[in-house]
């Protein structure tokens, strides 16, 4: 490796002991955090996610399903019921809450788990290549050509609706694009010194993938699973909204969108609150995501 | 070109004949709750075994793939055992109502795509605006968008119909097309986004590089002419590919649209199969749809080689 040309700076920051670099990366991500284009709406997720997660603790707000049969279908801005209650007396405020809890938590798990397969199948087919590769790529395209939907449906179906099998069915989906995208980025660097020289010098597969292939191929699916928290988070509205997601009594915001459906001419609040916080929700969070991938793109 | 197509032919059936397998054994999961549809909660093992030989249930999971796969071939996709309907008649009843949905859809969004495109590169100044209607269009489920609509057009405003689905051959066309505003609109949102991002940058790529630009602008041509003449023709090539590959993603997606509204298309099929636990009309829906991804990926890209000769030479 030469070493020559590179300027100063660089060469100090490679020689540079460990903890000074951590300071540094750190420090850069702080940058790219630090413009109002992410910083605005990426508070305004926050803020969903902190109401959603301390906020019934904090404000004394009753549980999604201690309603009283006495008080059903209270109007906006009923003493004690801020947003008022459906069509069982329960509190709506809680059940946005709590459903959103539950959007949020799907929305993350079902990326994590996506984002892990689809890294590990990826890189793994790129590198060891032939007929493995040839295979794992067969079935990303069979992923996408699948009618996704369905296989989400079947699944939820199968499994029952419940938040792990939903979580499960959810990151079907997302497996085969961030799988794709592993796979260019290792294919860009599989012939780099870097990779050769470690199995050159006799590092095992698994070494070299998760030593030295996985730093430089997680950057950009980091980009992409910000965007797929959104994408998980609507398709966990959309099987709920079928019926097939979070089941009744839990609250999740596609069935509470779904439930208040038949009230749409008497209390169309019921729905339109839902869609409202799915809305923002999605929104900033899709906004926060779009203006880092950009702060990505003119830093690259 | 011949080379490219045979290699992709074989791809696509690869690709086919995994999703057929991926689907077989996915309804085979739901298969034992078959039995349990058609027969109740309480059957004795007798009737379920009965029935599992007279519905070819009890050879083994291979067979089975290869006498259904041999039938499909020759066009026939068996009947359904829950329904007692044929399953190929039923997809083709369903495919109009879809059909119509897409078009109606792809028809929005390309307005909605000529029109901000046309607006940004016109006033430069709205160009955030745009990407920030394209973002929120893109971060709103169809199913609220339709929602919406319907608490907006239909019971406040009674200006449209909220269950959409009328038969042009009943009802008329006009009634017909009157309801499929709406879904339209809720699925064209969705995926205007993307063709406005694709045709956009490929316009600004056009307007910054290509010397015809300053040339037709030189001879004197106004803005608009040298734009709608010159820079769209030859920017569009990426947006047709894009519509190819939205079309054949969008037939998987309208299950929801078409719940919300009512319409008995193929996505209300696959629904109500699932429900159901219709095996037979289930795996012949995710074929036909498997088949129209695949064929439109196709599509695409032999549109995109036609239309573009950079990649023709390739």
């Amino acid at each position: 490796m030469t070493q020559l040309a590179l300027p100063d700076a660089d060469l100090a920051w490679v020689e540079g002991p460990q903890d000074q670099r951590f300071r540094r990366s750190a420090r850069g991500a702080l940058r790219a955090v630090a413009t109002p284009s992410v910083a605005i709406p990426g508070a305004v997720f926050l803020l969903v996610v902190l109401a959603c997660f301390a906020g019934p603790a904090l404000f004394g707000i009753p549980g999604p399903n201690a309603g009283s049969i006495t008080s059903t279908m209270l109007p906006l801005g009923s003493p004690g019921h801020l947003l008022g209650t459906n069509e069982l007396g329960n509190d709506e405020l809680s059940r946005l809450l709590f459903g959103g809890r539950v959007s949020i938590i799907v929305g993350v798990g079902a990326t994590a788990i996506s984002l892990l397969a689809g890294c590990l199948l990826g890189m793994s087919a790129c590198y060891f290549g032939g007929f493995y590769e040839k295979f794992i790529m067969r079935l990303f395209d069979t992923l996408l050509a699948f009618p996704s939907l369905i296989l989400a449906l079947a699944i939820a179906d199968y499994l029952g609706p419940a938040l792990r099998n939903t979580i499960l069915a959810i990151s079907v989906f997302g497996v085969s694009q961030f799988g794709r995208l592993a796979w260019s980025q290792t294919l860009r660097i599989r012939d780099r010194d870097f990779v050769v020289a470690p199995r050159a010098d006799g590092a095992r597969g698994r070494r070299i993938i998760f030593g030295h292939i996985l730093p430089n191929v997680i950057p950009p699916l980091l980009g992409l699973a910000l965007f797929n928290v959104g994408t998980a988070m609507m398709m966990e509205a959309g099987l709920s909204y079928l019926g097939l997601g979070i089941a009744q009594p839990n609250p999740s915001w596609g069935n509470m969108i779904s439930d208040g459906q038949q009230y749409l001419y008497n209390a169309p609040r019921l729905v339109i609150m839902p869609c409202i916080a799915l809305v923002v929700a999605l929104v900033s969070l899709n906004l926060t995501a779009d203006a880092i991938a950009r702060r990505q793109e003119t830093r690259a | 070109m011949a080379r490219w197509i045979i290699d992709r032919l074989i791809q696509m059936i690869v690709v086919l004949i995994f999703a057929t397998v991926l689907g077989f054994l996915l309804v085979r999961l739901l298969k034992g709750n078959e039995l349990f549809a058609l027969l109740g909660d309480n059957y004795t093992k007798q009737a379920a075994d009965a029935l599992s030989a007279q519905l070819g249930l009890n050879k083994p999971l291979p067979i089975q793939y290869l006498t259904w796969l041999g039938d499909a071939v020759r066009g026939d996709f068996g009947t359904s055992a829950v329904t007692q309907q044929a399953v190929g008649p039923a997809l083709l009843a369903a495919l109009g109502p879809t059909v119509e949905l897409l078009i109606g859809a792809q028809l929005v969004s390309l307005v909605l795509t000529l029109i901000t495109t046309s607006v940004s590169v016109r006033w430069r100044w709205t160009e955030r605006l745009t990407t920030g209607l394209a973002l929120l269009c893109s971060s709103v489920p169809s199913f609220v968008v339709g929602l919406l609509m319907i608490v907006l057009f239909s019971t406040t405003l009674h200006l449209l119909p909220a269950i959409a689905w009328a038969s042009p051959k009943t009802a008329g066309w006009g009634t017909n097309i009157e309801g499929m505003i709406m879904p339209s609109i809720a699925l064209g949102i969705s995926v205007f986004p993307n063709y406005m991002r694709v045709l956009r940058s490929q316009v600004n790529e056009q307007l910054e590089n290509e010397e015809y630009v300053t040339l037709a602008r030189m001879k004197g041509l106004s803005g608009p002419r040298v734009f709608i003449r010159h820079v769209v023709p030859n920017s569009l090539s990426g947006l047709i590919t894009l519509v190819a590959l939205t079309t054949g993603f969008l037939i998987s997606g309208v299950v929801i649209v078409e719940q919300v509204f009512g319409i008995p298309g193929e996505g209300s099929l696959v629904y109500n199969a699932i429900q159901k636990r219709d095996a037979t009309m289930l795996e012949g829906a995710i074929l036909l749809i498997a088949v129209a991804v695949v064929v439109f990926n196709l599509i695409g890209e032999l549109a995109q080689m036609r239309l573009d000769p950079r990649i023709r030479a390739r």
